[in-house]
C-alpha cells in the first residue's frame, strides 16, 4: 500500500493542507518541520487517516472535534486507487470523497488488514523506540532471539517483558527456595499440619489417662486403709501410755476411802444450816418477852376514855344548821340595798314616758304596749316604700327612651331603596364559571397545535426519501415492519453466508500463503525444485536443438538462438550458454539428489498448495451462487418499496422509516384532534360571553363590547356581591324596628303595674300606724322612732319588778332557819334552850367536834393491842418449829449434842474429797479405755510390756509417714491426670486449625494457578522466539549484517550469531576479514542504536517481501548520527523506497540537504511543514 | 401423638472446605459451624420437647482423628439424656472407618444400635417400633434393609437406614436400596442418611433424607438441618428445619456484552445484593462469572486485581454477612472479528498459541515447565479438583486460553 496523498483539511494546526505523495517509485518522503510547525500532528494524521481518529485526541486545539477531517488517496498493491476522508465520530467516520459512508472493512482491506497498533509498531519507528531498543540489546547481551523478535515485533522491551514474567514467577514459587509465596505458604502448611497432629487427641492418650486416674484413685484407697490401721494401733499405746499413772493413783485412793468407810457425807450446805437453826432459836426467845410488857400498858390507857352518844347521833344535822348560818347572815345585810335599785329604774321609766307624752299618767302606761304582731307589720311595710316609689319611676324613663329610638329607625328606612332580584343573573355566571379557564384552555390548545405542526414538519423533512405532505404520506400503503423485518433477516443471513465463504476463503488464502511462505523459507536456502531442474533440462533441451541444429547444419532461427543465450545468464556465443546450461543443470541434478529431503518436504508443500487451490475454487464457485441470490433479494426488497414509489435503504435503515413514519401519521392525528378541541372552546366562550351581557344590560349594568369573558365573568361577581350587601342591611334595620317596638309595650306595661302596687300600700299603711296615733302621711321613719321609745320604758318596768321579788325571798328564808335550830337543840342539849339562835347553833357545833376526836382515840389502842397479842403467838411458834429442826441435825451428823457439830463436818469434807480425785482418774481412763471397761483396760495395760512401747510408738510414726508421703504423690497423680482429663473436654481447637489449613490450601491452589499461568506464559514466549529465530535468522542476519556496515560506514564489516560461553546465540559485530568479534556489550550507545535500526530494517524487509508492503513511517530517527552516519542512513532508506514508500519526519532542516546531497532527485521528495503552518499563519 | 427428630450426616468437626481467607472476611462465622449446628439440634429437640431423636449415620468424617471431637459430641447427647430424650444412632459409612465411634461410651439414654443385623427398639409407651442396622465396614454393598424385620402390628415402624438408595453420582454407591424395596417392609417411616441434599424420596410411606446438618462446601448449598416428625392417629406430618449457621450459597453472574469495569463490577454486586436481602444467615458465596463480552480480555489479563475489588465491596457493603469463598471468571471473549494479518512474531506467537493449545501431547508437553512445582505440591493439593497437572492436557488447555490475553496485555499488542 502506498499513500499518494495526505490532506491535512482540519487536523492540528493545519488547515487545507495537502502533501502530495506520489513521487519516485514508492519514494522517500523527507517531511521538514521545526518544532510548533506541527511535524507530531502530521504524523498522527497518518495513523488516524488509516485506523480512525480516537476519543480522545489532542488535535481539536484550533479545529472543534467534531469538525476535524483528514483526507487521504492510497494506492493498493494490486494498483487499486481509493480516496477517502476520516472524521472525529463513532459511526460513518470514514467517507467517500462526496461524502457517502465508506466501508471501514473495506478500507481495513486497503490497509493491508494489519491493526492499528500493529502499524504503529512495526512499521513506524521513533527516536526513543531506537534509543530503548539498542539499550535493551546491550542489556540483554545481544541474546539473537530476543533481538530478532523485539525487532521482528518491533516490541523493544521485549527482553524486559520476558524477565518481567520470569520474574513474577519465581516470586511465586522456586524449587529451592523458601522466601516465594507458593513456597512459604507449602512450609506453613507444614507447620499447620503439625500443630493439627499434636493438637488432635488420640483415643488411645485418652484411655491411658483414663486408666492411669482410675488406678491411682484405687491405689490411694488402699494406702488410706493402711494408714487407718497403723494409725489405730499408735494411738492405742498412746492411750496406754497415758494410762499408767493413772492407774497408779487410783489405788492409792481406794485404800484411803476405805478408812472413811462408816463417816456420813454431810450435804456441802450442812455447817451452814447448823449454825443458823441455834442462832435462829435464841433471838425467837427474845421477841417473845418484849411482847408480854407492851399489852399491859396499853389496856390501861382504854380504860381512861368516856364518850358522849346524842351529839354524836345528830352529827349531821347539826353541821348543816351551822352552815346555813353564814348564808342568813348574808341575806340580812343584802336586803336594803335591793330595795333601793328597785325605787331607781321606777323613776328613769317615769322620764322617758314624759319623753314621749309629757302628760301622759303613768299609770296608764300599759296601754301603749302593742301587740307583738302590729310592731312588725308596721315596720314591714315601711321597709316596701321605697321599693314601689323606684318601680315607677323607672317604667316611666324607658318608655320615653324607646319612643325616641323608634322614631330614628322609622327615618333611616325610608331612606333605602327598593330591592332587585338578581337569581337570573346568577345562574349565567354559574354557567360561564363551570367552563373554568376556558379561554387559557384555548390559547394553551393553540400554542399546541403550533408545535405540534412545526415538529410534525421538522420531522416530515427529516424523513429521508419522502417529499410529499403529511396527507400524503398518511395515505400511503407503505410495507409493514414484519416485512422489514423479514427482509432483514434474509439479507442478513445471505451476507452472513457471504461472510463465512469469504472467511473460509481467507482461511483457504492463508493456508496457501503459509505454504507459500515456508515454501520461499525453503528457496530462501536457495533449494533447488524439481520445476527448477526440469526448466534447466528442457531448456537444456532447446540448446541442443539449437547446437544440433548447427551440428546437423540445420540451424535454426538466429531468434531462437538470441532468445536462447539472453534465457542463460553471463554467456555470449551459444556453445557458451549450452555449456553453462548443462552445468547448471546438473550441478542442479546433484543438488537434488543432496538435498532430497528439502527438496521432498518442498514437493510436499507445493502438492498441497494445489489442493488448497482447488478448495479456494470451489468455495469461490458457492459464493458466486450466493451472490446471485443476494442480487435476488435486493430485487424483491427494491420492488416492494417501488410500489409507494420510494427506492429503499438497507432494511435497518428502512425499519427506521416505516417507524419514523408510522410516529409521524401518530402526530398528525394528534394535530387534527386539537384543532377540533380548539374550535369547540371558541365557539363556546362566544355563548357564554352573550349570555352575561344579557343578564347585566337588564339589570343597568351596561357592559363594553370586546371585553373578554374572564372580565365578564369579574364584573357580574361584582354586582350581585352589592346587590347582595343592600339588601342585608335593610333586613337588618326592620329586624331592629320590630324589637324596639316590643320593648316600649312592655314598659307601658310595667308602670301601670307599678302606679297600682304604691296605691294598695298607702292604704295598708295608714290602718297600721293608727295606734301609734299617727296621721296617714306620716313617713315610715317617723313611727320607728315612736316603736324605739316605747321599747326602752317596758325594759326598764321589768328590771324593777325583779328587784321587788328577791326582798320578798330573803325574809321568807329567816324564819324556816329559826324554828330548824329551835327544834334540835331541843333534842341534843335542852341546857342551851334560851340563847339567841346564833349562839345556840354555834355551842351546838363545838360539842359535837369534841365527841367526835375521842371516838377515834379509843379505836387506835383496840389496834395495838390485838397486833402485841398476834406477835406473840407468832414468836412461841418459831421456837418450836427450830428446836425440832436441831434435832433431826444431830441425828444426821450422828452427834450427841450441839458441841459435837464441827468435828462430824470435818471428816465428812475429807471423804467427798477422795471420792472426787478417784472420779477425776476413772473419768480419764474411761476416755483412755476407749469402749473397754476401767477393769478390762486396766487389765490390758497391765498385760502391756511397758519398756516396749516407746520404741513401737516411733516405729509406727514412722511407718505412717511412709504412707503419707505415698498418699501425697498418688493424690498428686489423680491431680495431674485429673488435668489432663479436663483438657479433653470435647474443645475444638484442632478442627480449628483443620479449618485455617483448608484456608491455606485455598490460597496456595490460587497461586499455584496465578504461578502457572507465569510459568506457562513464560514457555510460551521461549518458543516462540526460538521458533521466530529459526525462521528469520538466516535472511535477516544476512541483511543486518550488510545494513549494519553500511549504517557504520564500514566501522564494522557486519555482523554474525555466535554462540557464547553458556550455549546461547548471541548478535556479534565483527571487523577485519571477521578476525576480530566486538560484542554487544563492546558498543557504543549510538553504535547499538545503528544495530537496532539495521535490525529493524532488515525486518521490514523481510516482512515486505512476503507480504503487501506497507509504508516505513520514521520519526527523526537520526538525531543521534552524524553527518556521515546520517547520510549513510539515508541512502540505505532510499533504497529501500524502491520497494516501499518511506516516510521520515524530522525537525533538523540539515537533513534536508543532507539528502538532496545523497539521492537522486526523481526518488526524494521534500515537505516542509513551516511552510504549510505559514500558511495557516 | 408423639414427635421425633431425624437427622444424619453431621460431619462434626469437618472444615469449610477450601475457603479462601483474605483480610476482613468475617472468620469469626465459621468458627466451629458444625458444632453449633449440633447445638441449635439439641436446642430444638429440648424446645420442642419430642419423644426421640435419630441419627441415621455419619456422625464425625472417616479419617478424622480428634477425641475431642467425641467427646464434645457426648457432651450434647448428655444434654439430651438430661431432658428426657432417648438418641438413637446408627453408624454410617464414616462412622464406621471413625475409630472414635468405637471407643466412645455413650450416656444411658443414647443407643448405637448394632451392626451384627438389624435391630429393633420397642417404644411400648407410646407404640413406636425403631428398626436399624450400623455399617460393620466403610464399604457396605448390600442392600441391609432387605433383613430388616417385618413391621410390629399396632406400632409405628421406623426404619433408619444409612444407603446411597438408588444412587447419586456425589456419594459412594452404599448400601443400595429400592424405595419399592423399602415399602414392601410395610413400615410408616423410613429415617434415610448418607446423602447430604434434603429430599422426600416416597410421600406414603415417608422416606426420607434430612440431608447433612451444615453444609460445608459450594457442593451443598443452601439451607441444611434435619427433618421434624409429628405423628398424631398414626399420621406423619414431617417439616424442615434449617440448623446451620452459615450457608453456601453460587452466585451465578452473567456479564454478557459488557463493556466496562465499571459495569462489570455493578453486575457482581447487584447478583451479591440479591443473595444477601434473601437470608437471615452468613452466607459463603462463590462467584462465576460468565459471558461473552468486550472486556474479557481485561478480565483475563488482570484476575487477582479484580478479585481484590470483588472482596472488598462486599466487605464495606456486607461487612460479617458474606464472606466470598472464591470468585471464578469463566467470561469468554467475543468470537473472532476478520483475523489480522499482523505476519512476524507476534502472529507466530499467536498461532503457536492456537496450534498448542489443539493438541494434547504439545499441551502436556508444554506444561512440562510445571514439574518442580508439581513435586513438591502435598497429595491434598494434587488430588484436588482445581489441581493443575502438568500432565493433564486438558487443565493446562484452559490455563493457556487464561494466559493468551495476559500476554497481548503485556507484549502492549492490544487491538
Amino acid at each position: 500500500m502506498k499513500i499518494l496523498r495526505l490532506d491535512l483539511i482540519a487536523f492540528g494546526p493545519f488547515s487545507g493542507i495537502t502533501l502530495d505523495l506520489s513521487k519516485g517509485n514508492e519514494g522517500l518522503l523527507l517531511i521538514y518541520g521545526p518544532n510548533e510547525a506541527g511535524k507530531s500532528s502530521a504524523l498522527r494524521a497518518i495513523g488516524y487517516l488509516l485506523y480512525g481518529i480516537p476519543e480522545r485526541c489532542e488535535d481539536g486545539f484550533l479545529h472543534p472535534y467534531q469538525k476535524l477531517r483528514i483526507g487521504g488517496v492510497l494506492r493498493t498493491g494490486g494498483g487499486r486507487v481509493i480516496e477517502a476522508i476520516r472524521r472525529k465520530a463513532r459511526s460513518n467516520a470514514l467517507r467517500a470523497p462526496d461524502d457517502s459512508p465508506l466501508d471501514e472493512a473495506l478500507w481495513h482491506e486497503v490497509c493491508g488488514r494489519v491493526s492499528c497498533q500493529d502499524f504503529s509498531r512495526r512499521f513506524g519507528i521513533d527516536h526513543e523506540a531506537l534509543v530503548e531498543g539498542g539499550r535493551e540489546i546491550v542489556n540483554g547481551g545481544g541474546e539473537l532471539a530476543d533481538v530478532l523478535f523485539a525487532a521482528g515485533a518491533g516490541v523493544a522491551a521485549f527482553r524486559r517483558i520476558e524477565d518481567q514474567v520470569l520474574a513474577e514467577a519465581n516470586d511465586l514459587f522456586k524449587p529451592g527456595g523458601s522466601r516465594p509465596e507458593i513456597n512459604a505458604l507449602l512450609s506453613g502448611l507444614r507447620e499447620e499440619q503439625g500443630k493439627l497432629r499434636e493438637l488432635q487427641l488420640p483415643n488411645e492418650t485418652w484411655d491411658i489417662h483414663f486408666k492411669a486416674h482410675q488406678t491411682a484413685l484405687s491405689e490411694r484407697m488402699a494406702v488410706q486403709v493402711e494408714i487407718e490401721r497403723t494409725e489405730q494401733e499408735r494411738n492405742r499405746l498412746k492411750r496406754i501410755q497415758n494410762a499408767l499413772p493413772l492407774i497408779g493413783r487410783r489405788k492409792g485412793i481406794l485404800q484411803e476411802i476405805a478408812d472413811y468407810l462408816p463417816t456420813a457425807i454431810l450435804p456441802g450446805d450442812f455447817s451452814e444450816k447448823r449454825q443458823k437453826a441455834v442462832h435462829d432459836l435464841r433471838l425467837q426467845e427474845q421477841y417473845a418477852d418484849q411482847a408480854k410488857l407492851s399489852l399491859t400498858k396499853l389496856r390501861s390507857e382504854l380504860s381512861e376514855l368516856k364518850i358522849s352518844p346524842a351529839v354524836l347521833n345528830f352529827s349531821q344535822e347539826i353541821s348543816d344548821l351551822y352552815l346555813k348560818l353564814g348564808g342568813h347572815r348574808k341575806a340580812v345585810a343584802d336586803r336594803p340595798k335591793l330595795i333601793a335599785q328597785k325605787k331607781a329604774l321606777e323613776d328613769q321609766a317615769k322620764e322617758l314616758l314624759a319623753e314621749l307624752r309629757r302628760d301622759y299618767p303613768f299609770e296608764r302606761v300599759e296601754d301603749l304596749r302593742l301587740q307583738a304582731d302590729e310592731e312588725v307589720i308596721i315596720r314591714n311595710l315601711g321597709a316596701k316604700r321605697e321599693k314601689y316609689v323606684a318601680n315607677l319611676e323607672n317604667a316611666l324613663e324607658k318608655t320615653s327612651e324607646l319612643t325616641l329610638a323608634i322614631a330614628e329607625i322609622t327615618e333611616k328606612l325610608s331612606d333605602i331603596a327598593v330591592r332587585r332580584d338578581t337569581s337570573g343573573i346568577q345562574i349565567a355566571l354559574d354557567d360561564a364559571k363551570s367552563y373554568g379557564r376556558i379561554e387559557d384552555e384555548l390559547s394553551q390548545i393553540e400554542i399546541k397545535i403550533v408545535n405540534a405542526e412545526k415538529q410534525a414538519n421538522f420531522d416530515l423533512a427529516g424523513l429521508e426519501l419522502w417529499k410529499g405532505g403529511l396527507d400524503q404520506l398518511e395515505q400511503l400503503q407503505a410495507p409493514d415492519p414484519e416485512t422489514v423485518d423479514d427482509f432483514e433477516s434474509r439479507f442478513r443471513e445471505t451476507e452472513n453466508e457471504i461472510g463465512i465463504h469469504t472467511r473460509e476463503l481467507e482461511k483457504l488464502s492463508r493456508e496457501i500463503r503459509d505454504i507459500e511462505s515456508k515454501v520461499s523459507a525453503i528457496k530462501a536456502g536457495d533449494v533447488p525444485s524439481l520445476e527448477d531442474l526440469e526448466d534447466s533440462r528442457s531448456l537444456r533441451k532447446s540448446g541442443w536443438k539449437l547446437i544440433r541444429g548447427v551440428i546437423d547444419g540445420v540451424k535454426g532461427s538466429e531468434d531462437d538462438e538470441r532468445d536462447y543465450i539472453a534465457k542463460v545468464s553471463e554467456a555470449s556465443t551459444l556453445p557458451d550458454a549450452f555449456e553453462k546450461n548443462m552445468h547448471v543443470a546438473d550441478e542442479l541434478s546433484d543438488r537434488l539428489r543432496r538435498e532430497a529431503d528439502r527438496v521432498s518436504e518442498y514437493n510436499t508443500l507445493i502438492a498441497g498448495r494445489k489442493a488448497l487451490e482447488l478448495q479456494r475454487n470451489e468455495v469461490l464457485a458457492g459464493k458466486e451462487q450466493i451472490d446471485k441470490s443476494f442480487g435476488g433479494i435486493k430485487l424483491d426488497w427494491t420492488n416492494l418499496w417501488l410500489q409507494c414509489g420510494i427506492s429503499p435503504g438497507p432494511p435497518k435503515q428502512m425499519r427506521r422509516w416505516v417507524l419514523k413514519r408510522s410516529e409521524l401519521v401518530r402526530k398528525w392525528a394528534e394535530i387534527r384532534t386539537l384543532r377540533s378541541e380548539a374550535e369547540y372552546r371558541a365557539r363556546k366562550i362566544e355563548e357564554l360571553k352573550e349570555a352575561l351581557e344579557k343578564c347585566l344590560n337588564e339589570i343597568c349594568h351596561l357592559t363594553e363590547a370586546g371585553e373578554s369573558l374572564q372580565k365578564l365573568v369579574a364584573k357580574t361577581a361584582q354586582v350581585i356581591e352589592s346587590e347582595t350587601r343592600i339588601l342585608a342591611d335593610r333586613d337588618r334595620l326592620e329586624n331592629d324596628l320590630q324589637q324596639k317596638k316590643h320593648e316600649l309595650r312592655k314598659m307601658e306595661s310595667q308602670g301601670e303595674k307599678a302606679k297600682s302596687e304604691l296605691e294598695t300600700w298607702q292604704a295598708q299603711w295608714e290602718t297600721a300606724i293608727s295606734p301609734l296615733e299617727l296621721d296617714g302621711q306620716s313617713i315610715p321613719e317617723q313611727a320607728n322612732a315612736i316603736l324605739s321609745k316605747l321599747q326602752e320604758i317596758f325594759a326598764k318596768l321589768k328590771e324593777a319588778k325583779g328587784f321587788g321579788h328577791r326582798v320578798d325571798e330573803i325574809d321568807a328564808d329567816f324564819e324556816t332557819f329559826k324554828k330548824q335550830a329551835e327544834d334540835l337543840v331541843s333534842r341534843t342539849v335542852p341546857e342551851l334552850q334560851g340563847m339567841s339562835v346564833e349562839k345556840a347553833v354555834s355551842s351546838m357545833n363545838d360539842l359535837m367536834n369534841t365527841a367526835k376526836a375521842d371516838k377515834i382515840r379509843r379505836e387506835g389502842l383496840l389496834k395495838k393491842i390485838g397486833e402485841e397479842e398476834r406477835s406473840l403467838k407468832g414468836a412461841y411458834g418459831r421456837i418450836d418449829r427450830l428446836r425440832i429442826e436441831i434435832g433431826v441435825m444431830l441425828e444426821e451428823a450422828a452427834c450427841d449434842g450441839i458441841e459435837a457439830f464441827p468435828e462430824a463436818e470435818r471428816r465428812s469434807a475429807r471423804k467427798k474429797e477422795l471420792i472426787e480425785k478417784l472420779e477425776q482418774i476413772e473419768e480419764q481412763l474411761v476416755e483412755l479405755a476407749s469402749g473397754s471397761s476401767i477393769e478390762e483396760f486396766s487389765a490390758e495395760v497391765e498385760a502391756e510390756d511397758t519398756d516396749l512401747i516407746l520404741p513401737r510408738l516411733k516405729h509406727l510414726e514412722e511407718e505412717i509417714a511412709g504412707l503419707d508421703a505415698k498418699k501425697s504423690e498418688l493424690d498428686q497423680t489423680i491431680g495431674r491426670e485429673e488435668g489432663e482429663l479436663r483438657r479433653m473436654d470435647g474443645r475444638g481447637d484442632a478442627a480449628e486449625v483443620a479449618q485455617q489449613i483448608q484456608g491455606r490450601l485455598a490460597d496456595i491452589e490460587n497461586k499455584v494457578r496465578q504461578y502457572s499461568r507465569l510459568k506457562l506464559a513464560h514457555a510460551l514466549l521461549l518458543r516462540a522466539k526460538e521458533r521466530h529465530r529459526e525462521m528469520s535468522q538466516g535472511p535477516v542476519i544476512k541483511r543486518t549484517s550488510e545494513l549494519f556496515r553500511a549504517l557504520t560506514l564500514g566501522s564494522f564489516e557486519g555482523v554474525r550469531a555466535e554462540t557464547d560461553d553458556s550455549g546461547t546465540s548471541v548478535i556479534v559485530g565483527f571487523r577485519r576479514g571477521g578476525e576480530e568479534t566486538v560484542s554487544v556489550q563492546g558498543m557504543s550507545d549510538g553504535t547499538a542504536d545503528q544495530l537496532y535500526l539495521a535490525l529493524r530494517l532488515a525486518s521490514f524487509e523481510y516482512y515486505i517481501s512476503q507480504n503487501e508492503p506497507q509504508p516505513l513511517i520514521l520519526d527523526d530517527i537520526l538525531i543521534r548520527f552524524d553527518n556521515e552516519r546520517a547520510k549513510a542512513t539515508l541512502k540505505v532508506l532510499a533504497e529501500i523506497s524502491e520497494k516501499t514508500q518511506v516516510i521520515m519526519f524530522t525537525h533538523h532542516r540539515h537533513l534536508v540537504e543532507l539528502a538532496q546531497s545523497v539521492i537522486g532527485e526523481d526518488n526524494l521528495l521534500t515537505q516542509d511543514l513551516s511552510a504549510a503552518a505559514g500558511q495557516i499563519s | 401423638m408423639f414427635s421425633f427428630i431425624h437427622t444424619a450426616d453431621i460431619h462434626l468437626d469437618s472444615p469449610m472446605l477450601r475457603l479462601d481467607e483474605y483480610e476482613g472476611a468475617p472468620a469469626g462465622r465459621i468458627r466451629q459451624a458444625t458444632r453449633r449446628a449440633l447445638d441449635n439440634l439439641v436446642q430444638l429437640a429440648i424446645s420442642e420437647k419430642v419423644n426421640f431423636v435419630l441419627i441415621s449415620g455419619d456422625l464425625y468424617d472417616g479419617d478424622w482423628k480428634d477425641y475431642q471431637t467425641g467427646l464434645f459430641f457426648i457432651s450434647r447427647m448428655a444434654r439430651l439424656a438430661e431432658a428426657g430424650i432417648p438418641v438413637y444412632i446408627i453408624a454410617g459409612n464414616h462412622d464406621a472407618a471413625s475409630r472414635t465411634t468405637k471407643s466412645l461410651s455413650l450416656p444411658d439414654g443414647v443407643k448405637l444400635i448394632g451392626w451384627r443385623s438389624p435391630a429393633t427398639f420397642m417404644l411400648e409407651n407410646i407404640g413406636v417400633a425403631i428398626h436399624g442396622q450400623s455399617f460393620p465396614t466403610q464399604a457396605v454393598n448390600i442392600d441391609l434393609s432387605e433383613k430388616y424385620p417385618p413391621a410390629v402390628a399396632g406400632f409405628f415402624n421406623i426404619g433408619m437406614l444409612h444407603t446411597c438408595a438408588t444412587g447419586s453420582s456425589e456419594h459412594a454407591p452404599y448400601a443400595p436400596c429400592s424405595v419399592e424395596g423399602l415399602k414392601l417392609k410395610g413400615y410408616d417411616y423410613w429415617a434415610l442418611g448418607h446423602i447430604h441434599k434434603h429430599q422426600v424420596l416416597c410421600e406414603d410411606p415417608l422416606v426420607i433424607f434430612p440431608g447433612n446438618l451444615q453444609g460445608r462446601s459450594i457442593k451443598e448449598t443452601g439451607p441444611k438441618g434435619c427433618v421434624l416428625v409429628r405423628v398424631e392417629k398414626d399420621r406423619p406430618v414431617y417439616e424442615f428445619h434449617a440448623m446451620d449457621v452459615i450457608r453456601w450459597a453460587l452466585c451465578e453472574v452473567d456479564v454478557t456484552g459488557e463493556e466496562t469495569e465499571h459495569g462489570f463490577f455493578e453486575k457482581v454486586m447487584n447478583s451479591l445484593s440479591a443473595i444477601a436481602a434473601n437470608t437471615d444467615i452468613p452466607m459463603l458465596v462463590r462467584i462465576n462469572v460468565v459471558g461473552t463480552c468486550p472486556i474479557h480480555d481485561r478480565i483475563a489479563s488482570d484476575r487477582e486485581k479484580l478479585v481484590g475489588e470483588i472482596r472488598a465491596g462486599t466487605i464495606s457493603l456486607y461487612p460479617d454477612r458474606i464472606w466470598i469463598e472464591k470468585v471464578r471468571l469463566n467470561t469468554a471473549p467475543l468470537p473472532q472479528q476478520a483475523p489480522e494479518r499482523s505476519g512476524g512474531p507476534i502472529e507466530l506467537l499467536m498461532n503457536l498459541i492456537e496450534e498448542i493449545g489443539t493438541d494434547p501431547n504439545e499441551l502436556t508437553g508444554l506444561g512440562s515447565c510445571l514439574n518442580e512445582l508439581w513435586e513438591k505440591l502435598p497429595l491434598e493439593i494434587r488430588n484436588s479438583e482445581a489441581a493443575v497437572s502438568p500432565n493433564d492436557a486438558e487443565t493446562i488447555g484452559r490455563l493457556l486460553a487464561e494466559v493468551r490475553p495476559m500476554l497481548i496485555q503485556r507484549l502492549g499488542i492490544s487491538k
